[in-house]
Parts: C-alpha cells; structure tokens; sequence
C-alpha cells in the first residue's frame, strides 16, 4: 500500500484542528497507509492535547519559530518514518481535506514531483485586497524567476515525492512556500496546480492579524527570493 | 561649536550610560572585555563632548568642512554599524534559539514514542 505523511503545523488552532483531522482521517482511511505528524508550533491553547487525543504523532515547539519552521520540524519526523509521499495541510480548516484524494491521484499518475493548490484556478477565493496584490506579486516574480506558471504561489496546500525532501528541504521559518518553489525549480522538478476548494477559516487568527506582519512579510519573502538564489 | 545646553544632555546620557554598564557587570550580564570596551566607548564620548574641539584635529583629513559635520557623518556611521551587528546577532540567536526548539521537540516526540511503545509491549505482554 502507498505509504502517506500528512504534515500539520499548527498554532492555537484547538478549535479548528478536529474538523481538520477527521476530514483527512475519512479521506485516506482504507485507501492508504497513512501516519499524521502535527507540529504544535508554541500554541498557548490545547492544540497539542487535542492532537495527542486524537492518536497522531505530535511535536511541541517551545515557542512559536514560525509556519516554516513547524514543517520542516514535521519533515525530519517523517524521515524516520519513511513514506512515498508528503502531504502538507494547514491546521485553521482553510484547506480541505476532500482534496487530499485529488493531490494524491494527480503525484501518482508521476508526471510531476511537486503539486501545489491554487485559490484561483476554482472559485474566487475570499482574499482582502491587500493581501491579494501580494500573493499576485510574489506570482509573477518567482514565474518571472522560474519558468513555471502558478497563480498561488503562497499556498501551503502541497504534496511531493519523499525521496525529493532533501533537494525541497528549505532553510526560512516563514517564508517556506516560495523558497520551496525556487528550490523545486533549481533542482529541475516539475511542478503543477490543482484548483483546491477556498475555505473561511472558522476560528483563531491568521497571521496577517496585525499591521507589522503586513510590513515584514514582503521584506522577509524578498529577502528569501535573494537568499535562494546567492 | 557646540552649545553648552547639548554639552550637558550628553554628559547627562554618559552618566547613565556609565551606570548601566556597571549595573550590567555587576550583575554578569557582561564579560570583562565587553565593559572595558563600553567604558572605553562612552569615555571618549565624554571626552568628545566637554572638548569638542578636539574633532578640529581629524577634520581635514576627511574634507568634510565643519566639526559638527565630522560629528554627525562619524556618528551616523557608528550607528548603522551597530544596528548591522545587532541584526547579525539577532538573525545568529534567532537561528540557534530555532535550532534548539526544534531539537528539543524532536527529542520529547522520540521518547514519548518510545514510551507508547513500551507501554504496548509491557500491556501485551
């Protein structure tokens, strides 16, 4: 049977994190051999408890390093176990998991090595406007950078072969999607997107909850672009 | 020329300054070399200050016309210098702070697994 690593990092998202966890449990259940890591990635509430409860494997960050850092946490836990694929899904119910079957069947067919979910290849999504002339720039510049074509190059709603885990294997804590991407295309793989049905999020915060993430993050992202590519 | 009013801020600032960095030996939060170089640091700025004048001497090997022109072009390099190595300090703890979380996660993950394990066994058996 195809062995699949579902990768979650999570931070205050006890609310959220259940929903999240059955929808994968009834997606893959039966179909494949699956183990979830989730990364309690320094979460003030019960988010590690309700993950331990729910009997998947769970690691717990003393403080929070940021969404990077929680995956790539997640990834040296998957090394040990050892899988054909890695998942990776968001904990605050923005993905959902009815489209875990979909990146599945699209990496096995083995045309592509890495695919990623888009927003805006389905329905419009309900992203501010802000938010949205960014997640546009950073699109047109790792394209520009690349010669892929992506719209939502800051999705985090992603699968990839394991054996390609150390060429992906990214350094930022934050910024992880985009310096995923640029390594991908360093490193010769093919990428594609599959349209992923946009979710509200139900509960917590987003990390663009406060005006000083909206002034770091295209500084921090710039700063990752450069330091992909020097 | 510098006005007296400035003069005394400055001395007012080195004064605190001194202060805090004999409160930060006293108390270990700095080595040895660290407050010498500190002392060293903010006796020249007091040395600066009371004698302004002193700065005629570098002036013209940099052509910058005024003192107060040295001063400030001095001044504003220092501080660029200091806001670079605090961000390289910081960008350095960050990394290792990061490094060691994820260790410690890493090691708690394993041996809880490994109790679970345990507990299996001991329970079938």
């Amino acid at each position: 049977m195809v062995r699949v690593a579902v990768v979650i990092p999570a931070h205050n998202e006890e609310q959220a994190l259940p929903s999240v966890l059955k929808g994968v449990k009834e997606a893959l259940d039966g179909v494949y051999e699956y183990k979830i890591f989730l990364i309690d990635d320094g979460s003030e509430d019960e988010t590690a408890r309700v993950a331990l409860e729910n009997g998947i494997e769970v690691a717990r960050h003393a403080y929070a390093t940021g969404v990077g850092g929680a995956i790539k946490t997640g990834f040296l836990m998957v090394k040990e176990w050892g899988s054909d694929y890695i998942i990776q899904i968001d904990a605050d119910g923005q993905h959902s998991p009815s489209d875990l079957c979909k990146f599945l069947d699209e990496i096995s067919g083995g045309e592509y090595d890495l695919i990623i979910g888009s927003r805006f290849l389905g329905a419009s999504p309900d992203i501010n406007f802000v938010r949205r002339i960014g997640i546009s720039f950073f699109t047109w510049l790792v394209n520009r950078l690349t010669s892929y074509k992506l719209t939502d190059i800051t999705n985090g709603y992603r699968i990839f072969r394991a054996e390609l885990l150390d060429e992906l294997f990214f350094s930022s804590e934050k910024h992880w999607a985009i310096e995923m991407t640029l390594l991908a295309s360093k490193n010769g793989l093919r990428v594609k997107e599959v349209p992923i049905e946009p979710m509200l999020r139900k509960s917590g915060f987003s990390q663009f909850h406060n005006l000083t993430m909206f002034f770091w993050y295209p500084l921090r992202a710039i700063k990752q672009i450069f330091s992909a590519y020097v | 020329m510098i006005s007296r009013g400035i003069q005394v801020v400055g001395l007012g600032v080195a004064l605190i300054a001194f202060i805090l960095t004999y409160l930060l030996r006293r108390k270990d939060r700095l080595t040895s070399r660290a407050f010498l170089f500190w002392v060293g640091f903010w006796f020249t700025f007091v040395i600066v200050d009371v004698f302004p004048s002193l700065v005629s001497y570098i002036t013209p090997y940099f052509d910058l016309g005024t003192n107060m022109f040295t001063l400030f072009a001095f001044s504003i390099m220092g501080l660029f210098v200091m806001v670079f190595s605090l961000y390289s300090y910081l960008s350095n703890l960050n990394y290792k702070v990061n490094r060691l979380v994820r260790k410690q996660a890493l090691l708690d993950w394993k041996t809880n697994s490994l109790v679970i394990s345990l507990d299996r066994v001991e329970t079938d058996g």
